[in-house]
Formats: C-alpha cells, sequence, structure tokens
C-alpha cells in the first residue's frame, strides 16, 4: 500500500464523521508521517507502524463516538466497506411496526364504507352546486334571448338586464366559494389521512 | 493491564512529558518510548481527551515549511498531574496491602 492508498482509505472510513473530526485525523497522521519521514524512516516502516487505515481511523470513530453518544457509527467491512448507513431496528421497534400496520389495515376498513359514503356526498352537493352556477349564468344570458322578439318596451329590457346582473352577481360568489369549499376538501381529507397514518404509525 | 487504568496512566504520562516543555506527536511518542510504548493510533484519543478537557492547548507553528500542531500543558494539567500523584499515595497504601503477606 502506498502512502497515497493509505490516506485516501483513511479519508474514506473517516467519512462517516463530520468533516473537521475527519479533516483533524488525517493532519494528525499526515504531520506524523512528515516527521517520521524527516527521522529517516522508509515508506513502507511509516506504514506499517501506523497499522492498517481500518485500525487507525477504529480509534478515531471510537473516540468520537464517546464523546458524542448519540452517534452510531454504521457497521464497517474492511473489504466491501461501509454496510447502508441505516440502524437495524431493534426487535421490540419491528414488533411495534407490524402492530401499527395491522392497526392501520383495520381503521381503513372499518371506515372506508362510511368515510367513502360522506365523500361521495359532498362531492355529490359539490356538483350540485356546479350545475346551480351553470344554470344561472345560462339563465342571465338566456333570458334577454328568450324575450328578444317579443318587442321588449325599455321598461322590460332594463328589467332583464337588472335580472340577469343579479344572476351574474349571486353566480360569480358563489363560483369562488364552491371552488374553496371543494379544494379544502380534497387538501383536508389528505390532511385528515395523513395525521391518522402519523398517529398509528408513531403510536 | 486495565484498559481503563492504562488509559488514566497515558494521559498523565502525556500530560508529564509536556510538562518539560511544548511537544509535538512524534516527539511525544519518542519521549513516552522509555517508559511506555504509545503508538500513534493510541496517542491520537489521549490528545483528544487532554485537549477538550482543557488540560493542554494547541498551537500551529511552521516547521520546514509546513505546519506542525505544538501541544502546550495548562494550569489545568498541571493540577491533574498534582491530583493523580496524591491519588496515587492511596493506590500504593492499597497494593501494598493486597500484595503483603497476611
Amino acid at each position: 500500500m502506498t502512502k497515497q492508498t493509505w490516506f485516501m482509505e483513511l479519508r474514506r472510513i473517516l467519512s462517516i464523521l463530520p468533516y473537521a473530526e475527519s479533516k483533524k485525523a488525517e493532519e494528525y497522521y499526515k504531520e506524523l508521517y512528515e516527521d517520521k519521514k524527516d527521522a529517516g524512516l522508509s515508506d513502507s516502516e511509516i506504514l506499517e507502524s501506523f497499522g492498517t487505515p481500518y485500525q487507525a481511523a477504529s480509534t478515531v470513530i471510537e473516540e468520537y463516538t464517546r464523546e458524542n453518544p448519540s452517534f452510531v457509527p454504521p457497521s464497517y467491512n474492511p473489504n466491501t466497506g461501509y454496510a447502508e448507513n441505516k440502524v437495524a431496528p431493534t426487535k421490540g421497534q419491528s414488533d411495534n411496526k407490524e402492530n401499527n400496520d395491522l392497526l392501520w389495515i383495520v381503521l381503513c376498513v372499518v371506515f372506508f364504507f362510511p368515510v367513502m359514503g360522506l365523500y361521495i356526498a359532498m362531492i355529490a352537493v359539490a356538483f350540485g352546486l356546479y350545475a346551480l352556477i351553470v344554470a344561472l349564468f345560462a339563465c342571465a344570458i338566456g333570458l334577454p334571448v328568450a324575450f328578444i322578439g317579443a318587442m321588449p318596451t325599455p321598461a322590460h329590457i332594463c328589467a332583464w338586464i337588472g335580472v340577469a346582473l343579479m344572476l351574474i352577481g349571486i353566480a360569480i360568489p358563489l363560483t369562488v366559494g364552491v371552488n374553496f369549499v371543494v379544494k379544502w376538501m380534497f387538501k383536508g381529507t389528505g390532511m385528515l389521512i395523513k395525521t391518522i397514518k402519523r398517529t398509528v404509525t408513531e403510536g | 493491564m486495565d484498559a481503563q487504568l492504562k488509559k488514566g496512566l497515558l494521559d498523565v504520562c502525556v500530560l508529564k512529558v509536556l510538562e518539560q516543555g511544548e511537544s509535538y506527536g512524534y516527539k511525544i511518542i519518542s519521549d513516552l518510548e522509555q517508559v511506555i510504548p504509545v503508538s500513534e493510533s493510541t496517542l491520537y484519543p489521549i490528545l483528544k481527551r487532554l485537549e477538550t478537557s482543557g488540560y493542554v492547548v494547541t498551537t500551529p507553528k511552521e516547521h520546514n515549511g509546513r505546519l506542525r500542531k505544538y501541544f502546550t500543558i495548562t494550569q489545568a494539567g498541571r493540577r491533574k498531574i498534582k491530583t493523580f500523584l496524591e491519588d496515587s499515595e492511596e493506590f500504593t497504601r492499597i497494593m501494598r496491602f493486597l500484595t503483603e503477606e497476611l
């Protein structure tokens, strides 16, 4: 192993630590390397005295773990490198997850039909309101058209325009209102499902 | 030797070396070699621990066109040696009791 590969390997193994920590350790070994070189030792003698990069890195990681107990180093194999940076769940945690999944399925089955019924009813109401809006607009436009051949007097025309404007005046805020309700209906359902799922999973 | 006991002893040994004057990694290892051989990987956590505890401070200094980290003992470090020596008197008494023929 050359100096370059030794330090590259050390850097790779220490990469799980914060950059400042791994840099400090690397600088320590580089300084020792240079001092030993100045003392007349050969590359192989120096690297032999350091041990393998894994041995050198282990004490650094061990000390960092002692200072930061919340830090859990992933398992390392000198041949294949680090395992996936995931902490395997303990048996208790695993059982708990299975129970939560089961509870989630039961909740879905029990509440599916009533919730879906309510949801379909709400969608039907929203469709009804949209139909009303379309009807209001159609009336507003259709009323003057329908009576166009009836030789209307100016008074009639004013009355029709007044009625048409009134219908449009009702239809526009109703459209805004229904859009708002439908949007929050979908958004609220999503939030409700997320909240239930989080409660079940964390509980 | 018990790992914890050795760890404590090594901390004080390094402090004792630094009591003679500021020093750097390679020289500390060389100075300790006569008393207790210490590897590079063993010294690193000791120096880090001593620095974190405030027993030593570090100063980078230029040497042969590169930076070298020098360690200097603090007052807390000197007190640590003193406390250790006081405690060791008690340890010696216990050792005498354990080894003497009853």
